[in-house]
C-alpha cells in the first residue's frame, strides 16, 4: 500500500477558506492533490476524458467536505476515495459488469509484442473491471472485503478477479520479455 | 508464482506518472465558480423563506396577545431555548452532511442539506443592530 500523505496543518484552514469561496485556497489545494487524483482516475478508467471528469467532480465535492469536524484526517485519502467511487460508478453505468464477470470477456492476446513490453499497455488491455479492481487492491490498498462490498460481490469474487488479473499481467510481461 | 506476482506489483509501482492536463485547472475553477454562485443563490432564497416562516408565529402570538407587552424574562428564556435547538439541529445536520459525503452522495442529494444549514446559521447570527446595542 502506498504511504499516505503527511497531514498538512494548513490543509484544514485552506479547505475552510475554499469552502467559503476563497479562490487562492482552492488553487493551492488543487496544486497539492490534482496530479494524484487525476492519475488515479486515469489508471482506474483508462480514459483521458473520464479521468478529467472525475478529477473535476472530486474537487467540486471537496468544497462540501466538512474538514472542520475532522481536522486530524488528511485530505488526500478522502479525495482518492471519492475519485475511486466515481470511477466504479462510471464502470457500473457503462454496464460492463456482467460481461466481465464472465471469463470469455477477457480479451485474447491480440497486441503486438512491442505493446507487451509496456506494462502500461498491458494494464490497458485488461478488462475495465479487472483493471479497476486490481489497481485498487494492489496500489490503493483496498481489502478484498472492501472491494466486495463496493462492487456488490463476495470477497472470493474479488480475490478471483485480482488473482486472474495479476496472472494475466505476469504472463503478458513474460511474453514481452521473451520477445525482446 | 509469488515472486512473479511481486514482480508485477513492482512494475505497477514503477509506472510512469500520468501528466496532468494544464487545461483541467481552468475547467475545475469554472465549475467551482458556478457552484459557489448556485450556493449563494440558494442560501438567499432559503434565508428569505426562513425569515417568513419564523416571523409568522411571532405575528400570530402578537395578535393573540393583543399586541406587544410580554414579560422580558419569558422572551429571553424562549430565545435561549431556540438558540440551543438551532445548535443541536446544526450539529445533526453537519453529521448528516459528513455521512453523505463519505458515501459519495450526489450534489443534488446534499444541496438541500446545505440550504438548511445556511438557513440555521442565519438564524443564530445576532443581527448587527443588536450587537451594537449590546456594546452600548
Amino acid at each position: 500500500m502506498p504511504s499516505l500523505p503527511e497531514t498538512n496543518p494548513e490543509e484544514a484552514a485552506l479547505l475552510r477558506k475554499a469552502r467559503w469561496g476563497d479562490h487562492e485556497a482552492f488553487a493551492r489545494l488543487y496544486q497539492a492533490h490534482a496530479r494524484a487524483i487525476h492519475a488515479l482516475a486515469y489508471r482506474l478508467t483508462g480514459n483521458a476524458a473520464a479521468a478529467e471528469d472525475i478529477t473535476q467532480d472530486t474537487f467540486l465535492k471537496m468544497l462540501g467536505f466538512l474538514s472542520g469536524l475532522r481536522t486530524d484526517a488528511p485530505l488526500r485519502p478522502w479525495l482518492k476515495r471519492v475519485a475511486a467511487n466515481a470511477a466504479i460508478d462510471r464502470l457500473r453505468r457503462e454496464r460492463r459488469f456482467v460481461a466481465e464477470a464472465d471469463g470469455d470477456a477477457w480479451p485474447d492476446d491480440g497486441a503486438s509484442p512491442a505493446e507487451n513490453l509496456e506494462l502500461l499497455g498491458v494494464l490497458r488491455r485488461l478488462p475495465p473491471l479487472a483493471r479497476t479492481v486490481v489497481w485498487l487492491h494492489e496500489m490503493e490498498g483496498w481489502s478484498h472485503p472492501e472491494l466486495a462490498e463496493r462492487f456488490g460481490h463476495s470477497p472470493s469474487w474479488s480475490k478471483s478477479i485480482v488473482s486472474r488479473a495479476l496472472a494475466r499481467l505476469r504472463d503478458d510481461l513474460e511474453t514481452g520479455v521473451k520477445d525482446d | 508464482m509469488i515472486e512473479a506476482s511481486t514482480h508485477v506489483r513492482q512494475e505497477l509501482h514503477g509506472l510512469p506518472e500520468v501528466p496532468l492536463p494544464a487545461a483541467l485547472w481552468r475547467r475545475v475553477e469554472a465549475g467551482r465558480r458556478q457552484k459557489m454562485r448556485r450556493r449563494k443563490l440558494l442560501a438567499g432564497i432559503t434565508s428569505l423563506a426562513l425569515v417568513a416562516v419564523m416571523a409568522t408565529p411571532v405575528f400570530v402570538q402578537l395578535l393573540a396577545d393583543g399586541g406587544p407587552g410580554r414579560s422580558e424574562p419569558l422572551v429571553a428564556h424562549q430565545a435561549s431555548n431556540a438558540k440551543r435547538d438551532v445548535r443541536a439541529d446544526l450539529h445533526a445536520l453537519d453529521l448528516a452532511l459528513q455521512a453523505a459525503y463519505d458515501r459519495g452522495a450526489s450534489d443534488a442529494e446534499v444541496a438541500p442539506m446545505w440550504v438548511a444549514r445556511e438557513a440555521l446559521l442565519a438564524g443564530i447570527r445576532p443581527p448587527r443592530a443588536a450587537r451594537r446595542r449590546d456594546r452600548i
